[in-house]
């Protein structure tokens, strides 16, 4: 694991390999698999349960969604059509990227979304956020900062203070989240960001989907401390 | 020898630029050292005098009789480097560099002070400043600085400032004051941090048992982590408030222009003083609001607050404002209830905020006293404020008596106290200054004081029981 987190003269690792790490690290990300052709695509979303999210897997691209590179509710049986469609748009819109295949993954509905990162800031070491995903961060700013390392007491004293934190308890008839396990996750993200200090310079989850049943990182983007 | 002692406890002091003209800084400076009685052996130095202030001046360092273990350097920005270099050939071990000029006004000065630094770290040569107003050490009847103190105050608090004549400015109005100084044990200016900074000083205080709160001044940190994560360990024990200027864009630019240091985000800064437990003082006013109230008054159990007044008008918004504040206003139980009662006309309700208005006139000790003490034994009471007029025809000896008693009986209870009034207010505070009773203009600074000392207390048990059994509780769970 430690190999491939140091993939030298890379700046960041694909969404797989991110996942890989954070799975490593005790947090859970969406079942699914990388298919580098139509065929193994259809193979694998036999396995799995539909509706199914496909993802671009290149270490070229950060942000899939920008260039569509994303395709979304996917059923079983269109996974190998979706497969050649999203392979045909993305080299079509840039025609030099490498392209590793593409993941297939089963879509986690429900649950808050909650975004995490740890960032290496040249004066403080990691700097840990924590906010509500989506237009809570984006608008409203609504997020926590702390230093790592940092503790149980610390993440729950984060997630109090964000504004929106009343969603954590359940709105709307939906119930509430499984605080344990996401306290368990934002502490396992600060321990990677410390244990992995060197070589990371920042690690976002974004969204960590968190229900009653617990905590998925639906999306995560590892990006590398530049090698000095 | 910590690096801070050896700056704080010198048993010998020369003073470079040591003059024999009033006014001036090398002046006033060797003055405060003489006026306070500073007990070691005092060297000024000056090549164009004889006798500075009564003592023999020498003409230089190395013409002194012994090594002097601190020299303070009082001269222009232009021969700094060859005072130190002296200082260096002599082995002196610290040094104050008073002289300004430096990083803080860029170009030149921040070329000098490269220089500078690089010639203390060969050297070994400890220092605070340059562009400091220097120190006081008040154990060791040490006030080493050019802002003049008639007189210094002890007490138990520690004061860090960075920025010279602010940090000499606050001292000074705290030590001027004759009523409701907390007093320093302790007061450094770092100027430009050039080599000793705000971590230095947090350890170096955190270990004197004389010392119950420790205040910062800061506008840039130097080395933040191991400030955070020195602080995280020190606030359980003292409480450590700071305030940190610089916090809007636009007070970040003129921080980065005075102090030469990249500034980092607010709000990313503002988790960083929770986490460690810091109290952050948003003004002035409250920074020295909450030194007082820390340094003074308990810190209480809980944020529920029992209100004396002698205006239900003041009663009305300090009922507001402890709501806005996120605090409660205590309900009394019926005990409390009937023993205030027992003073007021029979149709006057009572409540809390306790309005005793029929006290204003009659000045009866009882008037204070009866609801003063039914308040704070009151189990559901964790905190009083008391809103009240200086009434002149007060006896001032009662006055004391009352809230000493009170104290004594309530030590875990803080009593905050806003006064309105005019002449004779100065004779309420003289007299409550000797039972230590943190008195206020407004009545939003007591509030948000306890508002602090609640959070402070909240995060410091919390801490303290979700330690680390859940920890391993949570690695279980992981199945690591």
């Amino acid at each position: 694991m430690l190999a491939a987190a140091r993939a030298r003269g890379r700046r960041a690792l694909t969404e797989p390999e991110a996942k890989a790490v954070l799975c490593l690290s005790g947090i859970p990300a969406p079942r699914g698999c990388v298919a580098t052709s139509a065929a193994e695509a259809g193979v694998l979303a036999a396995r799995l349960t539909p509706p199914l999210a496909l993802k671009i897997v290149s270490p070229d691209l950060l942000h899939k969604s920008d260039i569509g590179g994303v395709e979304l509710h996917v059923g079983g049986a269109d996974a190998e059509a979706a497969w050649n469609r999203l392979a045909n748009r993305v080299r079509a819109q840039l025609p030099g990227v490498r392209l590793e295949g593409i993941l297939i993954e089963e879509m986690v509905s429900g649950g808050v979304d909650i975004i995490g990162s740890v960032t290496h800031d040249a004066r403080l070491g990691p700097v840990l956020m924590v906010g509500l995903g989506g237009l809570w961060v984006e608008l409203l700013r609504d997020v926590s900062f702390r230093l790592v390392p940092l503790d149980r007491a610390d993440v729950v004293e984060m997630l109090d203070e964000l504004k929106g934190a009343a969603l954590l308890g359940g709105l709307r008839g939906r119930a509430p989240v499984d605080r344990e396990a996401l306290v368990d996750a934002l502490l396992a993200l600060s321990e990677l960001s410390q244990e992995f200090e060197e070589e990371l310079q920042e690690v976002e989850i974004n969204p960590l989907a968190v229900s009653s049943h617990g905590v998925c990182a639906v999306d995560a983007v590892i990006l590398l401390r530049n090698a000095t | 020898m910590t690096p801070m002692r050896e700056l704080l406890e010198p048993d010998s002091i020369a003073v470079v630029g040591a003059s024999a003209s009033p006014g001036k800084s090398g002046y006033i400076l060797l003055k405060n050292l003489i006026d306070h009685g500073f007990p070691g052996r005092l060297y000024p130095v000056n090549p164009s005098a004889d006798t500075v202030l009564g003592l023999r001046a020498y003409p230089s360092i190395s013409a002194l009789p012994e090594p002097p273990d601190v020299v303070f350097i009082v001269v222009p920005r232009e021969h700094v480097l060859d005072v130190v270099r002296q200082c260096e050939t002599r082995k002196v071990r610290a040094v104050v560099i008073v002289s300004a000029g430096f990083a803080e006004v860029g170009g030149d000065g921040a070329i000098l002070e490269t220089e500078l630094r690089q010639v203390l770290a060969r050297s070994g040569i400890r220092a605070i400043g340059p562009n400091t107003v220097g120190f006081a050490n008040a154990g060791r009847k040490l006030v080493a600085s050019f802002v003049p103190f008639p007189r210094w105050i002890d007490g138990r608090v520690a004061l860090a400032g960075q920025s010279g004549l602010f940090a000499g400015g606050l001292l000074h109005e705290l030590m001027a004051r004759e009523v409701q100084s907390p007093g320093m044990r302790l007061a450094v200016s770092f100027g430009n941090k050039i080599d000793l900074d705000e971590v230095d000083f947090l350890d170096h205080a955190s270990r004197d048992p004389e010392i119950r709160v420790i205040a910062l001044h800061l506008e840039s940190l130097k080395r933040p982590r191991e400030f955070f994560a020195l602080a995280r360990r020190v606030s359980p024990r003292t409480p450590v408030i700071v305030l940190k200027s610089g916090r809007t864009a636009a007070g970040a630019r003129a921080a980065a222009s005075h102090t030469g240091a990249l500034a980092i985000e607010d709000r990313v800064l503002d988790g960083a003083f929770r986490q460690a437990n810091i109290v952050r003082a948003s003004n002035v006013e409250e920074f020295m609001a909450f030194i007082r109230s820390f340094a003074w008054a308990p810190v209480p159990d809980g944020g529920r607050i029992g209100v004396l007044t002698h205006s239900g008008a003041s009663g009305v918004i300090v009922a507001d404002e402890i709501d806005e504040a996120g605090l409660r206003l205590a309900s009394l139980g019926k005990t409390t209830t009937d023993r205030i009662a027992a003073l007021l006309p029979s149709w006057q309700p009572v409540g809390n905020p306790a309005d005793v208005w029929t006290g204003v006139g009659g000045a009866a000790r009882r008037l204070l006293e009866v609801p003063l003490m039914a308040l704070l034994d009151d189990p559901g009471v964790d905190a009083v404020l008391g809103v009240l007029l200086a009434l002149p025809a007060t006896d001032f000896a009662e006055l004391a008596e009352v809230f000493g008693e009170a104290r004594q009986r309530h030590p875990g209870k803080p009593i905050f106290l806003v006064l309105y009034g005019s002449d004779v207010k100065e004779r309420w505070l003289r007299a409550l200054d000797d039972v230590k009773i943190p008195v206020d203009p407004d009545t939003r600074l007591p509030i948000r004081a306890i508002r602090a000392m609640v959070d402070y207390d909240r995060r410091r048990r919390r801490r303290s029981t979700e330690g680390a059994e859940n920890a391993e509780a949570a690695r279980g769970r992981r199945g690591r």
